[in-house]
């Protein structure tokens, strides 16, 4: 499976996998994992893959079947054939049209603090619909 | 006597192949559309007039949609026209586009584009139309886009006053709503806090921003935009029995059983859409 001239680790649509996989770098998985698949690199999940676990990668595309979390510190990218079920948090997200996703995401690109969405209120300071500007006082912070 | 030229016969047979010709062959138009200034002030995705497609010397005629504001029956139409009769239910509709600069406390009736540009102030009065382009203020009254509305940057509407089929988040725009927003189609440019229920796409373009609970038909987001809460997106052609996931503290989103169909779109009121 794995190239020792290059660091990417394949595996075939064939194999099947109940445990966790760790490595550092790339992955292309095209298989069926019922674990957890932690990596240092860049994640491919194929068309064909079923995972039943959590995804922890630098980034990932998904064009497969993954129910479970994915954390990515970089970049998640959901093809069109993608079915996630399970949270997502990364920096970015690329999801293109026909993907089947349910969960919970947390994807902020700029970074800044996400201003408060405005509480239930009063006529009167329901006439102003502006949340908050980000960074004032007061203001929710991202984390 | 001088000859006569023999004159050419265009019949429905010309302007087909005329057409078909076009399609195959690069575009040219005589027409040259003029350059508007980008700016993030300006409404960007706005329904304009368009020209005809003219292939060789003919010109299709433009086709408008149309959501009649009495019955809510969407239909199209050809070329531009003041006036159309909504061929449902016989109402008489007005075309005409308008903008407002100023204070307006009338009421306003079109199927055409209303354009309320940033110095307009909305007091009583009340917008019907097909697309309406906010960038000023709605103090009362009522907006109601049969089609679609565009809160520009400088836009600003209470919750309780506007009524859409679609909505569209300019860039550096800023709004949050407290009431559930049922919408066909929501494109974000700029930031939206709100629990969205969506029956048609769900467009994220980078640099927009969605905060909230979302149930869609259809997501698309750019790279470069954010996406927070709760979601929920099943396509309907690739909806399939989901895989549940069995180790580990996950909390995935809920997976309801294949027959059962979201309750919000259930609950949503019945909905006249446009074509």
């Amino acid at each position: 499976m794995a190239n020792q001239d290059t660091s990417e680790t394949i595996f075939a649509s064939e194999v099947e996998i109940n445990g966790t996989i760790k490595t550092s770098g790339p992955v292309t998985f095209n298989g069926k994992l019922d674990g957890d698949l932690d990596s240092g690199g860049d994640v491919t999940i194929g068309k064909s893959a079923r995972i039943k676990g959590h995804l922890n990668v630098e980034s990932v595309s998904v064009a497969g079947e993954v129910a479970g979390n994915i954390s990515a510190k970089e970049r998640v990218e959901m093809l069109a054939s993608a079915k996630v079920t399970g949270d997502v948090r990364a920096k970015r997200l690329k999801v293109e049209e026909g993907v089947s996703f349910v969960g919970r995401s947390d994807v902020n690109p700029s970074g800044a603090p996400v201003s408060s969405a405005a509480s239930p209120s009063s006529a009167s300071s329901a006439a102003s619909a502006m949340p908050p500007i980000p960074g004032e006082p007061g203001g929710a912070g991202r984390k | 006597m001088a000859s006569r030229s023999k004159a050419k016969v265009v019949d429905t047979f010309a302007t087909l192949h005329a057409t078909r010709l076009h399609a195959r062959a690069p575009r040219y138009s005589t027409r040259t559309d003029t350059p508007e200034e980008k700016s993030e002030s300006k409404p960007s995705g706005a329904p304009e007039r368009k020209p005809g497609i003219q292939a060789g010397r003919t010109v299709m005629p433009t086709t408008y949609e149309i959501v009649c504001y009495s019955c809510g029956y969407g239909f199209v139409i050809r070329g531009r026209a003041k006036t159309t009769q909504c061929p449902k239910c016989g109402a008489r509709l007005g075309l005409t586009d308008e903008t407002i600069t100023g204070a307006y406390t009338e009421e306003l009736i079109t199927a055409g584009r209303v354009h309320l540009k940033p110095t307009a102030i909305l007091e009583g009065g009340k917008i019907t139309a097909n697309d309406v382009v906010l960038e000023g203020t709605v103090k009362s009254g009522f907006v109601h886009a049969y089609k679609t509305l565009e809160l520009a940057k400088r836009a600003k509407i209470p919750e309780d006053l506007f009524e859409a089929r679609s909505l569209r988040i300019g860039p550096g725009a800023k709004f949050a709503f407290n009431k559930k927003l049922n919408l066909r189609n929501l494109e974000l440019q700029g930031e939206l806090h709100a629990d969205v229920t969506a029956d048609g796409m769900v467009s994220i373009h980078a640099g927009g921003f969605f905060k909230g609970t979302l149930e869609a038909e259809h997501l698309s987001v750019e790279e470069g935009g954010g996406l927070r809460g709760d979601i929920s997106v099943r396509s309907a052609a690739t909806e399939t029995e989901t895989v549940k996931p069995e180790s580990g503290d996950a909390t995935p989103g809920e997976t309801p059983p294949k027959d059962k169909t979201p309750t919000s779109l259930q609950d949503a009121p019945p909905v006249i859409r446009p074509l």
